[in-house]
């Protein structure tokens, strides 16, 4: 298959419309969505196989032989895309339809269709509107997955829009009794920093694109672009000092790197940007927060590691501090924000801030090593916040309550939900052996490691102590709610239903598979990371 | 041949008629026929230009424009029925549902 | 495959089965436990008894592979690679998991196999009544996963992973019994207190790998190794490792001041007690500092001798000597008998820094001094891993018993118990052994190791006084030790039953772990004799660094140096007698006549040196004891609960940052663009008509300007 990413994305906007046609009842709509839902998965599975180079004869007939391509044929090396689509758009103005996928946006996209399938099978009696709510989680996994795959700043930044309209309606429809505010305050939030960002878009559009696509694609007539890979290619060979021409000049990069910058963050969220997330959280239904707390906030990491990292690196040089000074805070604060939250679901939100503080902590050490633990760390918090939220989702069902004061004894009327709990806690506070302690501890290695916080060092104790009171508020919260006994209200309260046991068993077999075999998420990781321009091997 | 300044003075006129209609009047139909009268205004606009210059796209112009004008009579036909049969009058003081 | 068949394969590859049996069992007891007779335990039991097997099998090969003459060559068995190095694929700087066989590891895993074997058959009996077996048995089948990787890593990061591992199993044990509000603070304590060693001992291993690159304690043709490249730091960073390193061990093994968690976390169940909390997981801390030995005697380094980190070693040592009093002092003022184990515990442990700490020093004067490294000599390195040796054996025999007399009366109050000699005499007896042993008496295997790390300890004093006072203070704790094992002893079973109920001896599958331990009390300590000296079998350099036997063939002085310490022991024991033993003579029978009743008082006061030792007993000393205990609760813990409370107070302070200031601003700007909005749809009628008014007005004022422009322009404008 030649345009296997156009069929990627069009299998779940497929499905949107077929759950929305079809959808006449609640068992024809849940099961359409996850038909589709699953497809995309089974397609994005076998594509993120080949990264490990396993190539199996389903494989082969389905996706064609993995095309490694260069994103210009006339180039020799860097970037190269596993799979890779290119089709005129608009190309008088330099808009491309360009699609591809290389060891960045596979695993985190891979993240999207399974935890919308995930999210659809939790939300297995879903009776609000069911139709509606089940074409949403589609639409909403086509346009995340747009966002993965698009290599076009144009396209790119349509994906990143289009993500926010079903998401406003999952929080605005389905959300909780303060969800009006929250879904207004999501929007209008992100949307605020998507115009910054689209801001910097044009100013790298209309200042530079020009030269640099000339100097990139060795055309002189070259006009603007908004093409993704000749900016990587062109902050490549600028670092390597094989560009002709001259670079954006760090002048130039600095601001339009902050427009980004303040756009990607905003998306993480990251301290102080990061207000939105909790009230969006605590009043979303489950399924969307699996989603906005598993993929959506992705976003803006993902955004870091390809437009940051990949096309500003001078100006990554000089800033390196930004970021790493709100990584730091973030971390430390929303650490103790925590371990002051009653509502559950509040504090896992808080507890989301302070783990994305680590992805970008790992952008600045500008290490091989630190890069690979940021991304690997956003893996890995989709994983365990996807089920940290359905815990608390289920918790909720069972007992009506997420309040952590007036629950208690939990262990023994529910064990197989305090069992989950307990995993999912001890994988998010990094215990050593599960996913998120890999991923943690690479970034600490390279801030460790990293020449640019030399004379800094000693700044690492601080997220240090993050790891403390990070233990800390999940062992106070499990102290709390599990152990004890069972309050009058609680002891009628069921445990965990069917379909809810088997999306906790799935993402509980990932965490530990990931746990065991970091390498098989690392590995993609390490094939981009090896071609990021500036970064420094450390050891 | 008429005068095209007769012609123009005579949409004019139309013109003016038919906005009065929209302002003023209180029935939703009235309303609707009068704003194709200013629709026809601007036809008759076409056509006297047309016939002045002796350009046919006019003419092609005032054909589509007769074209919208039943298309729009249709619609709007059709929502004031939709609206009658929900709130039980057209009178266009009443139907504010628009407002917040 | 069976075990038999597994011996077959090439080289050493069958000791994955030792980590991995353990490690089945416990999938198996959380599964299919409870289909099980008793929940889970033979599935446990089995599975402990393979690595056991394993265990003693790969014991002997390394004894007959030159391990008893400084010869065997440290074996690395290559796992896979967890994380890849970078670029991927170039298997540079590959973190692994592997694991490393050399004397030190074999001794470990068949000590700690050893311990959970018979603990295991002991939960058969003590758990028999309680319901979450299959829990119980998949969490210690964990546990001893956990600890048996522990001691097999080949690297800092494994170890630090499989140190996790029993930290979680030690949360979960301890809060077993989890609908108890005190076992479920326990848990928590412990898990939080350990952790923070646990950080300490993350950013040694982060400042390990910056440095080398690699993680490995030693290395070989292919493998990278940290010991023969540590002269290449930083004299800073020399002494700063092995401290963040001890830091996680003072974590682990509950050292002053990260101590407070051991005695709550008595709160689980006795088995717990003595399998993770007295023989194996607290033992963690000191094989970590052994490994980290490669740092405090550090290899020469280009064939330049490097200068050892002088603070670290003083640091570790004075911990230690500090802890072994600091504890045994609270112990004495215990009435709860699993409390009194627990400071014991604590002490005994501070014993073996103390003797890493001094053994440490006394090497690395010698290697300043210039002797070579392959003989500088190891005694206190020994005697610390000898005494970690014995006392994983006399501990869990003390809480073993302790656990047998409370499954017996249902309480741990020492104040109700009493007598229980007659009723338990197998426990009786094999807890008395357990107690000479803990005391130090000749010949039970405490004396032996104990002593030999307060005579390395007089050794290094005489070459800085310093050291002297650690000396000193294990000498007196050898004193206080003896003291309370025989207070515990005496309370328990001496004298009248005090409680209610009638106690009987424990089930044999109880009884049967006793004797075995009971038995080994003396086998430990005189094993060394068999092996040809305890250090002949566990060494730290390459090469075999001389050590005698114990009380053959050692100095004149060392001879004065046991003498000393077993006479503290024994003064100890003695005045334990004195005051919970003859005390409790009924004073009636002697007042009858007045020489009887004058008699009595001279003899129950024994002449009233009695009362002057209980009165120095009871004020300055018992005193001292509560003082330590206060400072403890109230400043220690106190600090603790401050930090706590603190954190809680900056959370709430974060927290009202949060909602009003940061989140007030956003609030701020969308409420004025709120407040706007509401003037403005004053406008909005929600009639056609008027807004098409509106436009209409709006056209014309258009027209009416473009005229007015043009008209201006026209006559203005030129």
């Amino acid at each position: 298959m030649t345009y296997v990413l156009t069929v990627l994305i069009l299998i779940p906007f497929v499905g949107f419309l077929a759950t929305w046609i079809l959808g006449r009842t609640q068992k024809i709509a849940k099961w359409v969505a996850l038909v589709f839902s699953l497809a995309q998965l089974a397609l994005l599975s076998l594509i993120l196989m080949t990264f490990w180079g396993v190539s199996s004869p389903v494989a082969e007939s389905v996706l064609g032989p993995a095309q490694n391509a260069l994103p210009f044929a006339s180039w020799t090396g860097g970037y190269q895309f596993h799979y890779f689509e290119r089709a005129g758009w608009v190309p008088q103005v330099g808009m491309n339809y360009i699609l591809g996928f290389d060891g960045l946006s596979a695993p985190l996209a891979w993240l999207t269709p399974l935890l919308t399938t995930l999210a659809i099978i939790f939300h297995w009696d879903e009776e609000h509107r069911p139709r509606e709510f089940f074409a949403l989680l589609l639409f909403l996994e086509m346009s995340l997955t747009g966002v993965f795959a698009a290599l076009d700043f144009f396209l790119f930044f349509i994906f990143w829009e289009l993500v926010l309209i079903p998401m406003f309606f999952l929080i605005g429809i389905w959300g909780g009794p303060n969800r009006r505010y929250a879904a207004l305050k999501f929007l209008i939030y992100t949307h605020v920093a998507s115009m910054i960002m689209l801001l910097s878009i044009f100013a790298l559009y209309y200042t530079s694109s020009a030269g640099v696509n000339a100097a990139v694609t060795g055309v002189a007539t070259a006009g603007p672009t908004f093409d993704m890979t000749v900016f990587l290619e062109a902050a490549r060979r600028h670092m390597l000092g094989t560009l002709g021409g001259l670079y954006i000049p760090l002048a130039t990069q600095v601001p339009i790197m902050l427009g980004f910058l303040f756009g990607f963050i905003v998306k993480l969220p990251s301290f102080p940007f990061h207000t939105w997330l909790p009230d969006a959280h605590v009043e979303a239904p489950t399924g969307g927060s699996v989603l906005l707390a598993g993929v959506l906030l992705k976003m803006g990491g993902y955004g870091i590691f390809r437009v940051l990292l990949g096309m500003f690196p001078d100006a990554m040089k000089e800033l390196w501090w930004v970021l790493a000074a709100l990584g730091i805070i973030s971390m430390v604060y929303a650490a103790f924000v925590c371990l002051h939250q009653t509502d559950l679901k509040r504090l896992i939100a808080y507890s989301s801030v302070g783990h994305m503080g680590f992805v970008t902590l790992g952008a600045a050490t500008l290490t091989t090593i630190g890069v690979e633990g940021g991304i690997f760390q956003m893996f890995n918090h989709g994983l365990i916040t996807a089920v940290l939220f359905m815990l608390a989702g289920s918790v909720k069902h069972a007992t009506g309550t997420r309040e952590i004061p007036k629950l208690q004894g939990l262990t023994k009327v529910m064990p197989q939900f305090s069992l989950v709990l307990m995993i999912g806690f001890f994988a998010s506070l990094g215990l050593p052996g599960l996913n998120s302690f890999w991923s943690e501890f690479m970034v600490f290695l390279g801030t460790f490691s990293s020449p640019a916080f030399a004379g800094w060092r000693v700044l690492v104790i601080i997220p240090l102590v993050s790891i403390v009171v990070t233990a800390a508020y999940y062992v106070y919260t499990m102290q709390r709610t599990l152990f004890g006994d069972v309050p009058k209200d609680l002891e009628h309260a069921h445990d965990l239903m069917p379909w809810e046991t088997f999306s906790y068993a799935v993402l509980v077999i990932l965490i530990f598979a990931v746990g065991f075999l970091p390498f098989a998420v690392v590995g993609p990781i390490g094939q981009y990371v090896a071609t990021l321009p500036g970064l420094t091997r450390v050891v | 041949m008429i005068p095209l300044e007769w012609e123009l003075v005579l949409s004019a006129l139309l013109f003016s008629i038919g906005l009065y209609g929209v302002l003023a009047r209180k029935n939703a139909i009235m309303v609707l026929m009068s704003l194709e009268v200013v629709i026809n205004a601007a036809i008759l606009n076409f056509v006297a230009f047309s016939s002045y210059s002796n350009d046919a796209s006019g003419q092609v112009f005032a054909l589509l424009g007769i074209a919208v004008a039943a298309a729009d009579a249709a619609i709007g036909l059709a929502i004031f029925l939709s609206i009658y049969q929900t709130h039980g009058t057209v009178d266009m003081d009443r139907v504010r549902f628009l407002r917040w | 495959m069976s075990a038999a068949s597994l011996l077959l394969l090439p080289g050493y590859t069958f000791v994955w089965v030792i980590l991995i049996a353990p490690l089945i069992a416990f999938l198996l007891s959380a599964l299919v436990g409870r289909r099980t007779v008793e929940g889970g335990a033979p599935i446990a039991i089995g599975g402990i008894s393979i690595s056991l097997l394993l265990s003693l099998y790969l014991f002997i090969q390394v004894m007959l592979g030159g391990g008893l003459g400084g010869n065997f060559n440290p074996v690395f068995l290559d796992g896979y690679v967890w994380l890849p190095g970078f670029p991927a694929g170039s298997g540079f700087n590959n973190i692994v998991i592997e694991l490393y066989i050399d004397d030190l590891s074999a001794l470990m895993l068949v000590l700690v196999s050893f311990l959970c074997f018979l603990i295991f058959v002991y939960s058969i009996g003590y758990m028999h009544h309680e319901e979450g077996k299959p829990r119980y048995y998949a969490e210690v089948s964990l546990f001893s996963a956990g600890m048996l990787g522990t001691v097999s890593a080949s690297n800092f990061l494994q170890l630090l992973v499989f140190w996790e591992i029993m930290g979680l199993c030690s949360y979960l044990l301890i809060g077993f019994w989890y609908h108890k509000p005190e076992a479920a603070k326990a848990a928590k304590k412990a898990f939080m207190v350990t952790r923070v060693g646990d950080v300490l001992f993350l950013v040694g291993v982060l400042i390990i790998w910056n440095q080398f690159g690699t993680l490995n304690f030693y290395g070989d043709a292919t493998h990278l190794g940290i010991a023969s490249q540590v002269g290449k730091l930083s004299p800073e960073l020399l002494n700063l490792i092995p401290l963040l390193l001890f830091g996680g061990a003072v974590g682990k093994s509950a050292q002053f001041p990260l101590h407070a968690w051991l005695p709550d976390a008595m709160e689980g169940p006795t088995t717990v007690s003595a399998l993770i909390h007295a023989a194996t997981m607290v033992k963690a801390g000191v094989y970590l500092t052994a490994r980290a030995f490669i740092f405090l005697v550090p290899m020469p380094y280009q064939g330049l001798a490097v200068t050892p980190p002088w603070t670290a070693i003083l640091v570790i040592a004075g911990i230690g000597g500090f802890t072994t009093l600091f504890a045994a002092t609270m112990a004495v003022v215990n009435f709860d008998i699993k409390r009194v184990l627990a400071f014991s515990t604590i002490s005994q442990l501070a014993y073996m820094f103390l003797g890493l700490g001094v053994g440490a020093f006394v090497m690395a004067t010698e290697l300043s001094s210039g002797t070579a490294y392959a003989n500088l000599d190891s005694a206190g390195y020994s005697a610390a891993i000898y005494h970690l040796y014995n006392h994983a054996f006399f501990k869990a025999l003390l809480f073993l018993t302790a656990g047998s007399v409370i499954h017996a009366v249902g309480t741990n109050d020492m104040r109700q118990m009493g007598g229980l000699r007659k009723h338990m005499p197998i426990t009786s007896i094999t807890m008395l052994f357990g107690c000479l042993a803990l005391a130090g008496i000749v010949p039970f295997s405490g004396f032996f190791s104990k002593g030999e790390i307060l005579s390395v300890a007089f050794e290094a004093g005489t070459i800085n006084s310093v050291y002297m006072v650690f000396w000193l203070l294990g000498t007196v704790t050898a004193f206080l030790t003896a003291f309370y094992a025989f207070r515990l002893w005496l309370m328990t079973f001496h004298g009248e039953y005090r409680g209610q109920g009638h106690p009987h001896e424990s089930p044999r599958s109880m009884t049967f772990p006793l004797i075995i331990l009971g038995a080994f009390t003396l086998v430990s300590g005189l094993s060394a004799y068999a092996m040809g000296g305890f250090g002949n079998f566990i060494f730290v350099t390459g090469t075999h660094a001389e050590y005698a036997l114990p009380l053959i063939g050692v100095p004149l002085s060392d001879y004065g140096l046991e003498a000393i310490s077993l006479g503290a022991a024994l003064a100890g024991l003695a005045l334990a007698w004195l005051v919970y033993e003859t005390k409790r003579i009924p004073a009636e029978r002697f007042t009858r006549s007045p020489t009887g009743a004058f008699l009595h008082k001279m003899l129950t006061h024994r002449y009233w040196i009695d009362d002057v030792y209980d009165a120095f007993g009871a004020r300055v000393y018992v005193g001292f004891a509560k003082a330590m205990d206060w400072f403890d609760r109230r400043v220690v813990d106190g600090i603790v609960n401050a930090v706590g409370r603190g954190g809680l107070a900056a959370a709430a302070g974060s927290d009202y940052f949060d909602r009003h200031v940061v989140d007030g601003a956003v609030n701020l700007v969308s409420k004025e663009a709120i407040r706007s909005g509401m003037r403005l749809r004053q406008r909005q009628t929600g009639q056609v008509q008027s807004y098409a008014w509106v436009v209409v007005f709006g056209i014309v004022v258009l027209v009416a300007l473009i005229f007015g422009i043009g008209l201006y322009l026209r006559l203005w404008g030129g």
